[in-house]
């Protein structure tokens, strides 16, 4: 059948979108960023359960997390052939910081995942984990693997 | 950790956010929703994936090829079971040749988990399958965590380069995959997972069908703490499933299944313990929970038999341990199970576990 997001559904989109971007900055980098976004948005808001779900935003992170995990392993091959055959872009895209993202590159998209909900959003192990949908003991284990793979570049 | 980690850390999030571009516009357009909920739409910023790079390409700024998978040069492996224990090495970073491009690869650790094939016993009335545990590796980008471990086993079920050895079969359709494994929300002992669209049409038949969702039932149970799990498509529960039309809309388990098994299965890989002895465990329903063991040497011949009991039997399936002496074992040796039909006499349910001499399988090249 035919259907249109609703108001609500856009209303809960752009509440979260900026930081949904800046997450999955984090996780994919920021060039498949918006694409990682739009893909969990339609993803999460097409699912049967949507309308049942209490904490949009929540859902949102955790779908984030998905789409990444599945981009991250799907697009590889094609990222390739995007970087070797892309446009310019018309949308603003900030200054690519590429040696941190090389730095980043050392970690799996899990501990991304950990290391952006805990240094840029500030948030508490419990709260990093319920967005990520695992336990508080695994996200303190995400974090001690990132710092090891980062062992050089924090010296 | 030290404060200069804290900084450095916070430093890495902060200059990762910098570089997020703007929120993608909400996606509006008008979507068309399948009756199973699937949901497509144009993807306006399909284009804009990498559209940066090709201006820095121009300008000769190196390029930075994200987790390049087609040539991992240098990648170290180490070996890491599902109960913990690993062993680490350096990690790598590899510098190609070419001037102005870098490629960086991700260490990959082997993992050890459990896979559940089957097998169709000699000597059974009913005719219904055997799990089989058998111990095998999954490799997989370092730091990956036990659902992880977990997907990617489950996932050599469908693939289609599985080398399945002569002794076993798979009911698991090649293309069955799952996409994603999480913890179910509010419980401690239940995943979810969600398989792709290929599980709901079953293995072709209603005992193929249990069997397949034995195997994958087995295989994603292992981990020690998950007792059930549920199985979801296009993030719905399943009440379609297979040529009957199986309602899997609620939890499953080990024992949901359970009556269309061989009466004697295997729940553990065969291994030896720390003591060196070779351990069999299983289920079993046998007449009074009686059951036996035999090591055959590589031609088949009897070397070793022993009886058993199980913790339940007649009607009620049992848990049964075999701790064999190694002796008995060389080379190419196999464990049969088996159990003695009060009616004949004859050797009834058997099933013939090839031992590995403690190894894992290989079950993507054939070793």
């Amino acid at each position: 059948m035919l259907s249109v997001m609703s108001t609500r559904d856009e209303e809960i989109y752009r509440s979260c979108a900026g930081e949904l971007t800046r997450y999955a900055t984090g996780l994919v980098g920021p060039f498949d960023a918006p694409d990682v976004v739009t893909d969990a948005f339609l993803k999460a808001s097409g699912s049967s359960r949507w309308d049942q779900v209490d904490n949009h935003r929540a859902y949102l992170y955790r779908t984030v997390l998905t789409v990444a995990m599945d981009h991250h392993r799907s697009s590889r091959a094609r990222r390739a052939r995007e970087q070797r055959a892309a446009v310019p872009a018309v949308a603003h895209q900030p200054e690519i910081d590429y040696e941190i993202l090389d730095v980043v590159e050392r970690l799996s998209v899990k501990q991304r995942a950990a290391v952006m909900l805990t240094y840029w959003s500030d948030l508490p192990a419990d709260e990093v984990g319920r967005l990520m949908g695992v336990s508080e003991g695994t996200v303190k284990r995400h974090l001690d693997r990132a710092r090891k793979r980062l062992k050089e570049w924090l010296s | 950790m030290s404060s200069n980690d804290e900084r450095k850390m916070r430093e890495l999030a902060e200059r990762l956010a910098a570089m997020s571009p703007d929120a993608p516009p909400f996606p509006e357009e008008t979507t068309v929703t399948s009756p199973s909920k699937q949901t497509s739409t144009l993807r306006p910023l399909t284009v804009f994936a990498g559209a940066a790079l090709i201006v820095l390409l121009g300008l000769g700024i190196p390029l930075i090829i994200m987790n390049s998978g087609e040539a991992p040069v240098g990648t170290d492996t180490t070996t890491t079971t599902i109960a913990g224990t690993s062993t680490t090495a350096p990690e790598t970073t590899t510098t190609s040749e070419t001037p102005d491009t870098t490629v960086t690869t991700t260490p990959t650790t082997s993992y050890g988990s459990v896979l559940y094939l089957t097998q169709d016993p000699e000597n059974s009335f009913l005719g219904n399958p055997a799990i089989i545990a058998l111990e095998t590796v999954v490799a997989l980008e370092d730091g990956a965590d036990d659902l992880d471990v977990l997907r990617a086993t489950i996932n050599m079920l469908g693939n289609p380069d599985l080398v399945v050895p002569e002794a076993f079969s798979n009911s698991v359709p090649e293309g069955v995959e799952a996409l994603v494994i999480r913890r179910a929300d509010g419980t401690d002992n239940a995943l979810i997972i969600e398989m792709n669209e290929a599980f709901l049409d079953g293995a072709g038949g209603l005992l193929a069908d249990f069997t397949m969702l034995n195997q994958l039932i087995y295989t994603a149970t292992q981990l020690p703490d998950i007792e059930e799990v549920q199985f979801i498509v296009n993030n719905e529960q399943v009440t379609q499933f297979g040529s009957e039309g199986l309602d899997l809309s609620a939890s499953v388990n080990r024992e949901t299944f359970q009556n269309e098994l061989n009466i004697i299965y295997l729940t553990s890989p065969i291994l030896p313990n720390a003591d060196g002895n070779i351990v069999v465990e299983g289920n079993s329903n046998t007449y009074e929970a009686t059951m036996h063991a035999r090591v055959l040497d590589p031609e088949g011949n009897i070397v070793h038999e022993e009886l058993g009991t199980a913790t339940s039997g007649s009607g009620e399936w049992g848990e049964y341990l075999f701790v064999l002496d190694p002796d008995h074992f060389e080379d190419g040796s196999s464990v049969q199970l088996l159990w003695y039909s009060p009616e004949d006499g004859s050797a009834s349910n058997v099933i013939t576990i090839p031992y590995n001499g403690g190894q894992p399988w290989d079950f993507l090249s054939g070793s």
